[in-house]
């Protein structure tokens, strides 16, 4: 039997076909398809959500608990606000506003009808219209079921993250970002129906938008690239259109603001 | 976001420095397997020759190669369509040559290595932690 020397073949076991490529193909090919599948999903809840009655989504959330600051009170200067603003919406329950104790400037509505707003945004406000807007604002999500559409978009996000197993969070990550259009639409919305009922509630639109104006001091534009809010500027503009489109008073001046923090 | 763009650089890093390890080690691997070619490793249990045996010993090598993290990304892409796992074919490959040479580097003077046997184990196999896999080759080398 003779020995014949010879080296692999490196063409035999190790693949020809760049992996940054086949990468490339795989990546898209699954955007692709999750694409599609959650932008009809995303459609079927708004349609859904569209579709639900006041019954339907007391039942609905009355299965769902949000972990929220125990220590958040309940303020009846603020309960007086919010009255006066709901008796212009057509909310069909019973919204309960709370103060967090966070320091942060943030206001939020969850499902089930409550609204939280921060110190922190407390201690921002001057004026009684610009804490009526953000009380109006957070209405606006509810008018427009916001809250129900967040929460079927996260359900839709979660089915598909545990269907595909995303370690990373990569995927949740990448929709939200994709879904950071759709949700600086609603904050826009929400915006518009703050206005209308602040003009509806008080007769006036004064001062506004001087929240967001100051915010926008604070904020580098960059800040808001795929974030789930738009940029306060933005804000503060689309307002002012409608202020101007809708001939909403900005000449009547705004009630004094109680400090309700000390 | 921040996530997303910490998720982007690892994957980037991983890319960058799982190829030029890759380059090194198979520059390396054909340096060597050039400089081994006269060292005949075969599979077949008894030697080509049975004159002359002066001893026989058993040798091995053993090797540990960790997958990158982009290497690891394409295959949990290539999980969920099916399919050939070619990023992780050159990795197998290299843990199997580096194995062999490493166990004739274990019998330099042999003049054979005759019944070779390769035998390979993945270590850490849980999902979250970055996968290796390991190659043990041995066989028995033949002096004369």
């Amino acid at each position: 039997m003779i020995y014949n020397p010879k080296l692999p073949d490196d063409s035999v076991n190790i693949p020809q076909e760049s992996i940054v490529l086949q990468a490339l193909k795989l990546t898209l090919s699954l955007v692709l398809i999750v694409a599609v599948f959650y932008g009809v999903m995303v459609l079927l809840v708004n349609l859904i959500v569209a579709n639900i009655s006041p019954k339907q989504e007391k039942e609905l959330l009355s299965y769902v608990t949000f972990d929220v600051n125990i220590s958040n009170e309940k303020s009846p200067y603020l309960t007086e606000i919010k009255n006066k603003l709901t008796a212009c919406t057509e909310i069909p329950y019973d919204v309960n506003i709370f103060v967090s104790s966070e320091e942060i400037a943030n206001a939020y509505a969850l499902p089930g009808g409550s609204i939280h707003i921060t110190k922190g945004m407390l201690s921002e406000l001057t004026t009684q219209n610009e804490l009526a807007f953000i009380i109006g604002h957070e209405l606006g999500h509810f008018q427009n079921k916001d809250h129900l559409k967040g929460l079927g978009h996260s359900l839709v996000l979660l089915s598909l993250a545990l269907l595909i197993g995303d370690d990373y969070s990569i995927l949740g990550q990448t929709l939200s970002a994709g879904g950071a259009k759709y949700s600086q639409s609603a904050e826009l919305h929400a915006d518009k129906v703050g206005l209308e009922l602040l003009n509806c509630a008080y007769g006036s639109v004064t001062d506004a938008t001087k929240t967001f104006e100051r915010m926008g001091e604070d904020h580098e534009d960059w800040e808001f690239f795929l974030a789930s809010h738009p940029n306060f500027d933005l804000r503060v503009e689309k307002m002012k259109e409608i202020i101007e489109e809708e001939k909403m008073d900005v000449t009547k001046a705004s009630p004094v603001l109680e400090n309700i923090l000390e | 976001m921040y996530n997303l763009i910490f998720w982007a650089i690892l994957l980037l890093l991983g890319y960058i420095f799982g190829t030029i390890a890759e380059k090194r080690h198979f520059k390396s691997i054909r340096e060597r397997e050039e400089k081994f070619k006269m060292l005949p490793t075969i599979m077949l249990k008894k030697p080509l020759n049975a004159d002359n045996i002066k001893e026989v010993k058993l040798v091995n090598g053993n090797v540990v190669i960790s997958v990158d993290f982009f290497k690891k990304f394409v295959a949990s892409l290539i999980n969920l369509f099916g399919g050939n796992i070619t990023a992780y074919e050159t990795l197998v490959d290299r843990a199997r040559r580096e194995a062999i040479l490493r166990m004739k580097e274990d019998a330099t003077d042999a003049s054979e290595i005759i019944n070779i046997r390769i035998e390979t184990s993945s270590i850490s196999k849980n999902t979250k932690s970055i996968g290796a896999i390991e190659v043990l080759a041995y066989g028995t080398a033949v002096y004369r």
